[in-house]
């Protein structure tokens, strides 16, 4: 699985601009995790499972990253049983689930950069952005120096065990990877300056909303008015 | 015409000396090679010139002396700097944003940033590359980028440290070229025999903090 990749290319999601998504996701995430109601949880869920259907990747890949998250909710639920409360695990459960689920659809299928754009877009704190942004850019080469150490590791004859020999070779290659982190931090900011940076990040290909935004934006409105109305009008849906 | 000079420049790291009163001139359009053993000082050399070292002498641009991190970031922007390691370089998310980096913070129009983006893409053969993300370069590919995106910059002069490192033969001879054609003045840091050869450029020798006129 490759975490530095957007899900579902295929999908009009993608295409979606990540300022639109962000919305949608806070909107409804706020909303699914103060629900108490089972009823309005569920009200919910034909969208998380529709944007589910839209996203048109791979589904195995999907339900990986699902059954990673339920693999700790599953205690959370049994723990609600133990203590005789089955049903608020359950919409923990549930509620987890849509959120996540909204989460991947929404998120996962926009490039990273884009969403750091719609951060900045939204005026989060410039340092807080290019944190995220530098985070993002170089855990993928600090990970490709992880596995290199390692290679060189494996070709001198080192096998894991449980020995003083194994805790010693792995702190020896956090040891480096921190150093090496260090001083390239360092070389990147002098880099920075070299072309004139002045402690801001500007961007140059500035993103612009679509009709498909807008449409999109729209329904989803729609879908979260609805369930609100419904809800606050007492009936239960499905249940 | 004078570009940059160094007067009885010095460097201390560690307790070492590792420049000793090194006396440098580079005209402009003028270009040359700085060659030299394993850490015999040719990076701290080049990142002296660029003032992310203390030093004791003097540092001239274009005859004035640079005194401050004012001086420096004037001479940064007049002078692109690629570095040894391009990933310690390249920061951007896409090829594109890279080479848009230096003109955009320089106060360049959007039209005057397209045009030097899209000049540097056709230069170097990477239109193709556009959107890709850098880490998903190639080292060869990496290099090329990073000397585009120092390009965009249109500087007076370049500084390249270890520029064909990475790169295939296909990619050496790119660089080559564009070595012999760019009007600007250059100094390249290298061991490569091979570069050293094929540019007939005047060479300085830096061995124990010395920086001597081979040629």
């Amino acid at each position: 699985m490759n975490y530095f990749e957007a899900l579902g290319k295929e999908s009009f999601l993608y295409r979606l601009d990540a300022r639109v998504k962000l919305v949608v996701l806070l909107l409804f995430a706020w909303k699914i995790a103060l629900s108490s109601s089972f009823g309005e949880v569920l009200g919910f869920a034909p969208f998380a499972v529709a944007l589910l259907f839209c996203l048109r990747g791979d589904m195995g890949q999907i339900f990986r990253i699902l059954f990673a998250a339920d693999a700790f909710l599953v205690f959370l639920v049994i723990s609600a049983f133990i203590y005789g409360n089955i049903s608020l695990g359950l919409l923990l459960f549930l509620k987890s689930n849509e959120i996540l689920i909204i989460s991947i659809a929404l998120l996962m299928t926009s490039e990273p950069f884009q969403i750091f754009r719609a951060f900045r877009d939204f005026k989060l704190p410039a340092k807080l952005v290019q944190l995220f942004f530098l985070t993002y850019r170089y855990i993928y080469t600090i990970y490709e120096e992880y596995r290199l150490m390692m290679k060189s590791a494996y070709c001198r004859g080192f096998k894991p065990k449980t020995s003083l020999n194994t805790y010693r070779t792995y702190a020896y290659i956090l040891a480096n990877l921190l150093v090496k982190s260090y001083f390239r931090a360092d070389r990147i900011y002098k880099a920075m300056l070299c072309r004139g940076f002045k402690g801001e990040f500007l961007v140059y290909r500035e993103s612009k909303m679509k009709r498909e935004d807008y449409a999109f934006a729209a329904v989803s409105f729609l879908v979260f008015t609805m369930v609100e109305l419904w809800s606050l009008s007492g009936q239960k849906i499905f249940l | 015409m004078e570009l940059i000079r160094t007067e009885n420049l010095s460097v201390k790291r560690g307790g070492r000396e590792v420049l000793k009163n090194v006396n440098f001139f580079l005209q402009e359009r003028e270009k040359v090679f700085i060659i030299g053993p394993n850490g015999s000082g040719k990076t701290t050399f080049a990142e002296t010139l660029m003032g992310f070292v203390e030093f004791e002498g003097g540092i001239f641009f274009k005859g004035k002396r640079m005194e401050g991190e004012e001086d420096f970031y004037s001479l940064r922007t007049k002078v692109g700097y690629v570095f040894q390691n391009p990933d310690d370089q390249l920061f951007s998310p896409t090829v594109e944003e890279e080479l848009a980096f230096a003109p955009m913070n320089l106060g360049y129009s959007r039209g005057k940033v397209k045009t030097l983006v899209e000049s540097a893409l056709e230069k170097f053969g990477i239109r193709h590359l556009r959107d890709t993300p850098i880490y998903k370069l190639s080292g060869g590919q990496k290099r090329l980028v990073s000397i585009a995106a120092v390009m965009t910059m249109n500087p007076e002069g370049l500084i390249l440290d270890e520029p064909t490192n990475g790169l295939d033969e296909e990619n050496f001879l790119m660089l080559v070229d564009f070595l012999r054609s760019v009007e600007k003045a250059v100094i390249v840091i290298t061991h490569d025999k091979n570069l050293i050869d094929a540019l007939d450029w005047k060479k300085y020798y830096l061995k124990d903090g010395y920086l001597t006129f081979v040629k």
